[in-house]
């Protein structure tokens, strides 16, 4: 009961990311052993330490941000249908994306993702601004305000895609649908520390985002300062999400699916559901992209495609067993 | 135990409660009536601390509400908004526990003594049956004995309800009405209920509030209202007394 | 020491380690055995200088000369790191055009180095060669300056051309590409006066149409063209290119040339 609820998944799914990050350096589109690489052979110490693993990582911390992010937007504004880029943050990020590409900055490095991360930050502030009134943010004022500005977004970035030159085209598209390309080690690390910090402060209000499931009135008779949490909430949630977005790209499904069906395995309690859909999104994410590394021998596709490829079937599955 | 004083509060500019006042004593069953739109759910809240006052003042046990820890304040006093809904359908346990949420630290989590209180709650309300069921299985009536009984189990000393009876069939609503007053009579404990029906109110509460436009139009015992004069004035309808209940008068 | 001496010293000191901190690792002239090309028209000046039997890889697109289809394949936009580094390659070569954003730091993670050539104009080509020839230590120096300069004409009537890469919509060659520098020195008239690859409106097509449309042969297709020409209630001159040598700015942008010219020459005898 209670805390010995989620020691058991909890270590359960810890263990199951272990095993998905060991497969995914396991395996590529070329063939190197784990004893070559102990043992210092450099092609296969470069392709399994300096290529796979930091991407098997990276594909972790940002499927653990997406759904973190998720079960949190889905708690703060109640809604089921709620997915880390409702508040504006997937355009926000796309929208700063297309417009490097379309000025043709998008050849300098790192200046793609420091303006998408901008540019979902900058979103979801304006997004909350618009909502916010007398003091006061309704949950469906968010939602109509995200929904607003994503459609503003899509158009711009329609513009700038018609704009761009036709050479960065594809590399825009290919970061609009999600990609782990050239993923290093100083990529993991950054979004490491993005996603301590924010789950520090996720969890420690998780006892007050529990209570706002029940109801924003219900919450404040319960002694929790609503306003303040649906900020910090909104805030730590949407940096994290901008942080996943700048590297990875707009990975969908994560965010949106791993939270429901943490809910269908286990507990519906955010305290609960908020480690295990991490972990859930981490393990969705690396064995997504390990699939999209090895599906075709020639190409890569979008990780994006193999969430849902993944992630729906098994949701679909879990859907009709339950009650 | 509960002071009220000269408590007003006004959404943008429309006034939904003016310079009310009223005391509240243990173990008291109190209907708050009136039609739509006189403030009966705006003035729980301000009971329940949802809202602050615009002006006036609220005390509890001789002490200001803003003087008051909110987890504190929680522990004492029990809110049940209208149509609860959790987002995501959870056991009666579940729900009933997370009750207990006042009396923990930030990172703790509900133990066995909570769980305890938990099942001895829904005991009280006559639903210990319904402990491992999911809400989403249940009928209404079963729905609104489970969030009273998350209510409950904090143990407060005084529970607001808005509305526990509306979309209530009969039946459930004699159930629930008989409930409430088990439950004042057994654990001294003080219910404040919205409700719209004169007659359930009168036939159970120990006192009635009528509220009109933001203020108390009446503030007495059941047989002060059970008169036509009384309901003609309060709420323009011709009424007759039958059998103890208040009917429309026949034309 | 004497006053001067420890000043001396201390510059000098302070020179070494500003240059041991500051200067680029400068790239040792190792010998280069093993090349991968990361473009079309990098793969074919690979080859131009002598180099061709030392590509070991190529992207997906790469299928000129002929030996160069048997080559490993490494992939399109984003190409397979793994892949690569499985080839050894002791250099990577890749269009400025086309290299992905990410790509040096990918590669500079593994430990590879990267040649990035610019091909966006005409004079890019023979200085592009020039520098992979010398990076690479190939034996062969080409340059298609004087092939080109054999392409030049001057003519009396300047046909107005357009170069369509794609049709719907219609994104068309401007000025400052390398297509717009073949129109220049065949003698030819860039019908479209904004830089780079832009789009191009059915409207401005159907109010100044040109007297040439040029298309790539194997990406659009005749039945489109039309359809488009129909759409814009124009007659004009439709012409198909061959799209090896009319996409690809590498060592047979000359034949592109040349093609440019019967076509151009045919026009000025038909009107």
């Amino acid at each position: 009961m209670g805390k010995s609820a989620l020691i058991r998944p909890l270590l359960l799914l810890a263990a199951a990311l272990i095993i998905a990050l060991a497969i995914a350096s396991t395996f590529g589109t070329t063939a190197v052993s784990w004893r070559d690489a102990w043992a210092g052979e450099p092609t296969a110490r470069t392709v399994i330490f300096d290529l796979r693993l930091p991407r098997a990582l990276l594909a972790a911390l940002v499927g653990a941000s997406l759904a973190a992010a998720g079960v949190t937007f889905q708690t703060l504004l109640r809604n089921p249908l709620a997915d880390p880029f409702i508040l504006g943050v997937s355009g926000g990020a796309a929208c700063g994306a297309a417009v490097t590409t379309a000025f043709g900055w998008a050849r300098i490095p790192g200046v793609v993702s420091l303006v998408a991360f901008l540019g979902a930050c900058g979103a979801t502030a304006a997004v909350f601004i618009l909502a916010r009134r007398r003091e006061y943010t309704d949950p469906t004022r968010l939602l109509l305000s995200g929904l607003v500005l994503n459609a503003l977004f899509s158009a711009i970035i329609l513009i700038a895609f018609a704009l761009s030159p036709a050479g960065d085209l594809t590399a825009a598209l290919r970061w609009m649908m999600g990609t782990l390309f050239g993923a290093t080690w100083s990529d993991v690390v950054l979004l490491l520390l993005f996603l301590i910090a924010a789950m520090i402060v996720l969890v420690f209000i998780a006892g007050d985002l529990r209570m706002l499931a029940f109801g924003e009135d219900d919450a404040r008779s319960r002694g929790v300062d609503v306003e303040r949490v649906k900020l910090i909430g909104f805030v730590a949630s949407s940096i994290v999400t901008g942080a996943a977005v700048a590297v990875s790209g707009i990975i969908g499904f994560v965010g949106l699916l791993i939270p429901h069906l943490m809910r269908l395995i286990w507990r519906r309690d955010y305290r609960v559901l908020l480690p295990l859909s991490a972990l859930g999104g981490a393990i969705l994410l690396v064995l997504a992209d390990l699939a999209s590394r090895v599906a075709l021998p020639a190409a890569e596709l979008p990780v994006g495609a193999f969430t849902a490829i993944l992630g729906v079937p098994f949701f679909l599955s879990l859907l009709r067993r339950s009650r | 135990m509960l002071d009220v004083r000269g408590v007003s509060y006004a959404y943008d500019d429309v006034a939904a409660v003016r310079d009310l006042s009223a005391t509240f004593q243990r173990t008291q069953l109190v209907a708050l009536t009136g039609p739509n739109g006189s403030g009966k759910s705006t003035l729980l809240k301000l009971l329940a601390r949802v809202l602050a006052p615009d002006s006036g003042s609220i005390a509890f046990e001789d002490r200001k509400l803003a003087e008051w820890p909110p987890k504190e304040y929680a522990r004492r006093v029990g809110y049940l908004p209208q149509d609860p809904d959790p987002t995501f359908p959870m056991r009666a346990l579940e729900v009933v526990v997370s009750g207990r949420a006042p009396f923990l630290g930030r990172f703790e989590w509900e133990g066995e003594s909570d769980y305890e209180e938990a099942r001895r709650a829904l005991a009280l309300v006559d639903a210990a049956d319904l402990t491992d069921r999911y809400l989403d299985e249940m009928s209404g009536g079963e729905r609104k004995r489970v969030f009273l009984a998350r209510v409950l189990a904090a143990r407060p000393k005084l529970i607001l309800l808005d509305e526990p009876l509306a979309s209530l069939d009969v039946s459930h609503v004699q159930q629930f009405s008989t409930l409430l007053r088990d439950i004042v009579d057994r654990t001294e404990i003080t219910v404040i209920y919205a409700t719209h029906d004169l007659n359930w109110a009168a036939a159970y509460a120990d006192r009635i509030l009528v509220m009109q436009r933001g203020s108390l139009a009446l503030d007495a015992a059941p047989p002060a209202l059970m008169r036509p004069d009384v309901v003609r004035e309060l709420f323009g309808f011709e009424a007759q007394v039958v059998g103890g209940w208040l009917v429309p008068a026949r034309p | 020491m004497n006053i001067k001496r420890r000043f001396i010293v201390h510059r000098s000191s302070f020179i070494v380690l500003l240059a041991i901190c500051c200067a680029e690792p400068a790239s040792p002239p190792i010998a280069v055995h093993r090349i991968v090309t990361l473009a079309p028209n990098v793969t074919e000046m690979t080859y131009a200088v002598g180099c061709g039997p030392r590509i070991v890889g190529t992207d997906n697109f790469s299928d000129y000369p002929e030996a160069v289809k048997r080559r490993t394949k490494v992939g399109g936009v984003e190409p397979d790191i793994e892949k690569i580094v499985a080839l050894h390659p002791d250099l990577v070569i890749a269009s400025a055009s086309n290299a992905h954003p990410n790509l040096r730091r990918a590669l500079a993670a593994v430990r590879l180095p990267l040649l990035v050539i610019p091909t966006d104009r005409l004079a890019d080509i023979s200085r592009g060669m020039a520098i992979i020839a010398q990076r690479a230590g190939c034996p062969t120096i080409v340059t298609i300056t004087t092939a080109l300069e054999r392409q030049r004409r001057k003519r009396s009537r300047s046909p107005a051309v357009i170069f369509a890469v794609w049709t719907s919509p219609l994104y068309v060659a401007g000025r400052g590409t390398f297509v717009d520098d073949l129109f220049s020195l065949t003698g030819a008239r860039n019908a479209v006066a904004t830089t780079g690859w832009p789009q191009y409106s059915l409207e401005s097509f159907a109010a100044h149409p040109p007297d040439l449309l040029l298309y790539p042969n194997r990406s659009v297709s005749r039945g489109v063209v039309e359809d488009l020409l129909r759409r814009a209630k124009v007659h004009v001159e439709a012409v198909a290119v061959d799209e090896n040598v009319f996409t690809r700015p590498g060592p047979r942008v000359t034949l592109a040339a040349a093609e440019l010219n019967r076509i151009l020459d045919q026009w000025e005898k038909a009107h």
